[in-house]
């Protein structure tokens, strides 16, 4: 059984796990315009970008300012040293039974697409440094030395549903005997690459996102990194710590019908959410809040919508898509949504589904459209991504 | 961490040497040269078909091709779980999206190279080619994708009490742009020729089952240091393949010399040591007496910064 022990997270709605659950409380979304990426769409599709620039994250974070780095390992170092310092892993004397899983679709994207034109050019240094952190490893490589982690690193990229799959991945290194305490989510990073590759799959909303609305259009683009704390139950008792919660169950599903879009029934969501649920030993009714992934796109949250009326037989417990607040994360998303969740069970509250007016048509069923504080002891969180990846988590009290 | 009931049933590959569909490939070792050398690519025609598989780019068929292969000689038909180890991800694609904004502009765009851009492309094509709605992972960690990726699969058959089959594969290619990128960055140990492969294997739990050797230990150190020495003592394995110089009084063979260097050549170093077990005059062909009896291989990977990694094989 793993524990959760600390989170942390940056995102277009705040800088850290605090400023994250205000702006959700107040039902603050971070969809604009970016100030950061040189786009033709800067002044047409809006995203969920981070509210600093790359060298204040140097600033903040006291980087040395001669290195190059990427945005995925600045945003990676700030949330994933917040999870750190939340569980108090610096007292955790062997580094060795620490290990760090961390997802990340496109790596360091974001300077591949500056530099590589003129990697002929450079002198060998520069360019060592430039195109290594190319490569998805790179953030979790600077993270691993930064925070101290000696055990196992490694890093997944399976799309959106990195993170969740990371976390997973932690998990099952905990039950085995290989780690006391895993570091695991995700993170990527806006760039041109990806906001033209999403935009000419033609699945970007001009307008801030309707996740589940019968109008929706498509997704805003995001960036971002959220981590949790998996810890075992040996671990932190002997740590003395108090846990947020436990990860009760999970599943990694494919859903094997098209590289980009989902079957309409959702096969792959369905058996994901089922068989996390049939592994937490819980019955559907049992789940108080679904961190749905909905993109806002026609094609997810109509599959996904339909997956869930079969998993949970029409009762479908209270929704929502916490992506109308930040955007889509990519391969952050996962592990964002899983410290939202852990929110939401220790503060007893289901967020909002923020810019929904009518169900969509063939599905009839709303999310939550009010903020509402009450007992949430089972929040099931959804995560899936191209390639058919589907990923769900339980997280339970 | 030792463990047991984990077999490698079947392997195929696809690399600088005539790996793939040629049991004897090892009677006839090319000898590589020092510029980045690409995979002998096969006559994709007489496997694929050219319509579906128009518009995908080599490393996508390469990975394709083999993981059919290994199946077909496992005489499996479905799959159970796919795990990609892949360090570089599709790079084709990836600089034929880039370079499709940076010359035609941010309008109008084509999605296909962008879609078979993501890393998970892969095992996203493997799972959708034999309709796998189970368990689907893509490991993307440098020299230690594929160790990773393997150690998913050894806990997923560990976690599983039924019997599973498991594809695992380490893919990685190399195009012009890296070539030239790889050389003059020195991502590389810069002794060996930088090459790619694809090396696909289905590894399963089931005793009954076709199978080339046991998988019996994968362990991870920050360094070569004595819990790796005290392995070999312990496990004594009667061969190592390791590129690296190593005096623990065990015959050492410098795989890397066959199939270059990429950054899962580890599997490339499991699928020889398969090859070793189970083709008559292999080892021979690397040099090995065939006095020496061959029960145990390890294969020892020391990657830039010391990291370390142990997999142990044995004969079944």
């Amino acid at each position: 059984m793993t524990w959760i022990t600390g989170i942390g997270t940056v995102s277009a709605i705040g800088l850290d796990v605090a400023s994250n659950y205000r702006s959700l409380l107040e039902s603050r979304d971070g969809i604009g315009y970016t100030q950061y990426i040189d786009t033709y769409h800067k002044t047409i599709l809006p995203v969920g970008e981070v509210k600093l620039s790359n060298e204040e994250f140097i600033d903040w974070l006291a980087l040395d300012k001669r290195d190059i780095y990427s945005r995925t390992e600045l945003l990676a170092l700030k949330a994933a040293s917040e999870a750190h310092t939340h569980a108090g892993l610096s007292e955790v004397k062997d580094r060795t039974r620490i290990a760090l899983i961390s997802g990340t679709s496109v790596g360091g994207m974001d300077l591949s697409e500056r530099y590589y034109k003129g990697y002929e050019l450079e002198n060998k240094r520069e360019l060592v440094a430039k195109f290594r952190k190319h490569g998805c490893f790179k953030h979790t490589e600077t993270v691993s030395k930064t925070l101290k982690v000696l055990g196992i690193s490694t890093t997944i990229s399976t799309a959106c549903s990195s993170a969740a799959n990371a976390i997973i991945y932690g998990a099952r290194l905990i039950d085995a005997g290989l780690a006391d305490v895993v570091i695991a989510g995700g993170v990527d990073p806006l760039s041109k690459f990806t906001i033209n590759g999403f935009n000419s799959l033609k699945i970007l909303d001009t307008q801030p996102t309707r996740p589940f609305d019968d109008s929706r259009v498509g997704l805003n683009l995001a960036e971002g990194a959220g981590y949790v704390v998996l810890e075992s139950e040996q671990s932190f008792k002997q740590r003395g710590v108090k846990p947020l919660g436990r990860l009760l169950g999970y599943a990694n599903t494919c859903d094997a019908y098209h590289q980009t879009a989902s079957s309409p029934e959702g096969k792959g969501a369905v058996l994901a959410m089922t068989n996390a649920l049939t592994m937490a030993n819980l019955k559907p009714g049992d789940v108080d809040y679904v961190n749905v992934h909905g993109t806002g796109t026609q094609n997810n949250d109509l599959s996904e919508g339909t997956a869930l009326k079969t998993v949970f037989n029409d009762q479908v417990p209270a929704f929502s898509s916490t992506k109308s607040y930040t955007g889509h994360t990519l391969g952050a998303s996962g592990g964002i949504e899983a410290a939202y969740s852990l929110l939401a069970i220790n503060n007893g509250v289901v967020y909002p589904n923020l810019r929904f007016k009518n169900s969509i048509a063939d599905l009839g069923i709303s999310p939550q459209q009010e903020i509402e504080y009450k007992t949430v002891n089972i929040v099931l969180s959804n995560s899936f991504g191209f390639g058919g990846n589907n990923t769900s988590l339980v997280f339970g009290k | 961490m030792q463990f047991d009931h984990v077999y490698i049933g079947s392997s195929s590959c696809v690399s600088v040497q005539e790996t793939f569909d040629n049991p004897n490939w090892f009677e006839a070792l090319k000898p590589l040269t020092a510029e980045p050398t690409k995979a002998l690519a096969p006559d994709y025609k007489k496997y694929l078909d050219p319509m579906a598989t128009r518009r995908m780019s080599k490393v996508l068929k390469n990975a394709l091709l083999t993981a059919r292969q290994a199946m077909d000689q496992s005489g499996i038909a479905e799959l159970d779980a796919v795990i990609t180890a892949t360090a570089w991800g599709c790079q084709e694609d990836t600089t034929k999206f880039l370079d499709s904004f940076e010359s035609m502009g941010e309008e109008l765009l084509s999605p296909t190279s962008f879609i078979q851009s993501t890393h998970n492309t892969i095992g996203g094509l493997i799972a959708m080619s034999v309709k796998c709605n189970g368990y689907n992972n893509t490991i993307s960690h440098d020299f230690l994708s594929f160790e990773t990726s393997l150690l998913d699969a050894v806990l997923l058959l560990k976690e599983n009490k039924t019997a599973m089959n498991c594809y695992v594969g380490g893919i990685d290619e190399l195009t012009d742009f890296s070539a030239g990128i790889f050389s003059n960055a020195r991502c590389f140990d810069g002794v060996h020729t930088i090459t790619e492969a694809a090396t696909s294997f289905i590894i399963h739990n089931h005793s009954s089952a076709r199978k080339t050797a046991a998988l019996t230990n994968i362990s991870f150190t920050p360094a070569i240091d004595q819990t790796i020495l005290d392995l070999i003592t312990k496990n004594k394995p009667d061969l190592i393949l390791c590129s690296s110089k190593l005096n623990v009084g065990v015959p050492v063979f410098d795989y890397r010399s066959l199939c270059g260097e990429f950054s899962t050549a580890a599997a490339f170093g499991l699928f020889l040591a398969g090859e070793l077990f189970t083709k008559e005059g292999a080892k021979e062909a690397i040099g090995f007496s065939s006095s020496n009896t061959l029960q145990k291989i390890a294969v020892i990977n020391v990657y830039p910064e010391g990291r370390c990694s142990y997999l142990e094989i044995q004969k079944c």
